[in-house]
């Protein structure tokens, strides 16, 4: 039986194409699979297990994954507890420079601080920065969704969250009268 | 010889001036401050703000005393009225009820014409007052991120505010309101961190009544105008009657929503010092 060379040689370039193509798919599959999370229910698990994957640099990009897993397993154990797993994991983050420092306390203030971070982080006066009261509004609540996921839904701290809702309506009051006495002066 | 022995000393009086400096300064360090008021300090309500909160009370008081007899009149008028069927009804007496009608309306109407000038006066000094100090200390020398410092920090000072008590004599929505908040503004040193929530409604609220105010003006206007005239106006006392009942829903409410003012801007926030790290100041 006699091979034709011609086809020897594409099946040849065949299998070649084939395994560089296996190769290449192979390669971004395995640095997924290294840094993909073991599902568990488990909070403190689930947190020991992203603190390690962060360690390595090449896991870093699946930050807003590992974000997602773990508020959303923290919605399925609310209590305490949680803030201080979510403030350790934010303080590794800083430390091994996956996010800076401002986003660490912005993440950790949009969710557990009664008080409003894109309200501290206005650096204009008050008679400026409320020319754009409504996105300042928009803002404020959309954040406001945020403390309730953090608040209510992941530490179940009822009062913690009653106190940005009182934060947030007198914070409406000052703004909407200062923003009518600073118009009154144009 | 001379030349040298005074720079000399020229630089001996430099280290030592240098040396005292430093001294003066390390002290300083050294002694323990008292803890630092690390808020920003704002003064929103000057002796002209109380002043005008105290007169625009007063005013208001004055206007519902003065409308009190002729609106309770007018209410009366109105039941006998409805009770003998007067409506639609051309007898004798229910016309002349309804003439009498007529002119405890014209009363009122006057009365308030006559207030609302001096009210109207007073609410403006109170609106423009508070207004300078809103947009002079909170407007232009504050952040929204200082204003939030300062309502945040309220838990120790609400502690200090001793409970409200209301006055048992009877007082109009206004004037409750208005002596209301002179009481607070006056006892306001101690509530510091609550004083913007209670600037701002003082402001709004002087305002709101402003706009009100002129709005009824306007329809007092009109309407004195109409009964001079002695215009059929149909069914008379349906006018007056939904006129009466908004006079007295401002002078006197139809829900007294003055307690909430107590409320507002008192609630406690706990420090979360353990996470400072992660709080932005």
């Amino acid at each position: 039986m006699k091979l034709n060379p011609i086809s020897l040689t594409s099946r040849g370039a065949a299998v070649a194409l084939l395994v560089t193509l296996a190769a290449c798919s192979q390669q971004p599959q395995k640095q997924d699979s290294h840094c993909e999370l073991t599902p568990t229910n488990n909070v403190d698990r689930l947190f020991a297990e992203v603190a390690d994957k962060l360690r390595d640099r090449s896991c870093h990009y699946s930050y807003p994954e590992y974000r997602e897993h773990l508020l959303s397993a923290a919605r399925g154990s609310p209590g305490a507890a949680n803030e201080a797993r979510f403030a350790g994991l934010l303080r590794q983050s800083i430390d091994q420079g996956v996010i800076s420092q401002r986003q660490g306390q912005e993440l950790f203030s949009q969710y557990f601080d009664a008080e409003f971070y894109v309200v501290k982080a206005e650096p204009r006066s008050n008679c400026s920065s409320l020319r754009k009261k409504e996105q300042l509004y928009a803002a404020m609540r959309e954040e406001l969704a945020y403390k309730r996921e953090g608040m209510l839904d992941i530490l179940g701290d009822e009062n913690r969250f009653r106190q940005a809702q009182q934060h947030y309506s007198d914070l409406h009051q000052v703004f909407d009268a200062v923003e009518v006495a600073c118009g009154q002066a144009l | 010889m001379k030349k040298s022995n005074l720079i000399i000393n020229k630089r001996a009086a430099a280290v030592t001036l240098g040396w005292a400096l430093f001294l003066t300064q390390s002290l300083a360090e050294a002694v323990p401050h008292p803890a630092r008021e690390t808020r920003p300090k704002i003064n929103l309500f000057p002796t002209s703000v109380v002043e005008s909160l105290s007169e625009t009370s007063r005013a208001a008081r004055d206007m519902e005393s003065s409308m009190y007899e002729v609106v309770a009149k007018l209410d009366k008028q109105k039941q006998a009225y409805e009770s003998t069927h007067c409506e639609n009804s051309e007898d004798t007496g229910c016309v002349q009820l309804r003439k009498a009608i007529r002119g405890s309306y014209k009363e009122m109407l006057d009365v308030m014409q006559a207030s609302i000038p001096e009210m109207r006066s007073t609410l403006d000094t109170t609106a423009n007052s508070m207004g300078t100090s809103l947009r002079s200390e909170i407007g232009r020398k504050m952040t929204p991120g200082d204003v939030q410092r300062i309502l945040a920090g309220r838990n120790a000072s609400s502690q200090a505010v001793p409970p409200f008590n209301a006055n048992p004599a009877r007082q109009g929505k206004l004037s409750k309101m208005f002596s209301r908040y002179y009481e607070l503004v006056k006892r306001g040193g101690r509530q510091a961190d609550a004083l913007p929530v209670l600037a701002s409604q003082i402001y709004l609220d002087s305002m709101q009544s402003m706009y009100y105010l002129d709005l009824i003006e306007a329809e007092i206007g009109s309407q004195s105008t109409e009964l001079v005239l002695e215009l059929e106006w149909g069914e008379l006392t349906d006018q007056i009657s939904a006129t009466v009942t908004e006079v007295k829903a401002l002078l006197w409410g139809e829900t007294d929503r003055s307690e909430d003012i107590l409320e507002v801007g008192l609630e406690t926030v706990s420090q979360q010092d353990t996470y400072s790290d992660l709080l932005v100041k």
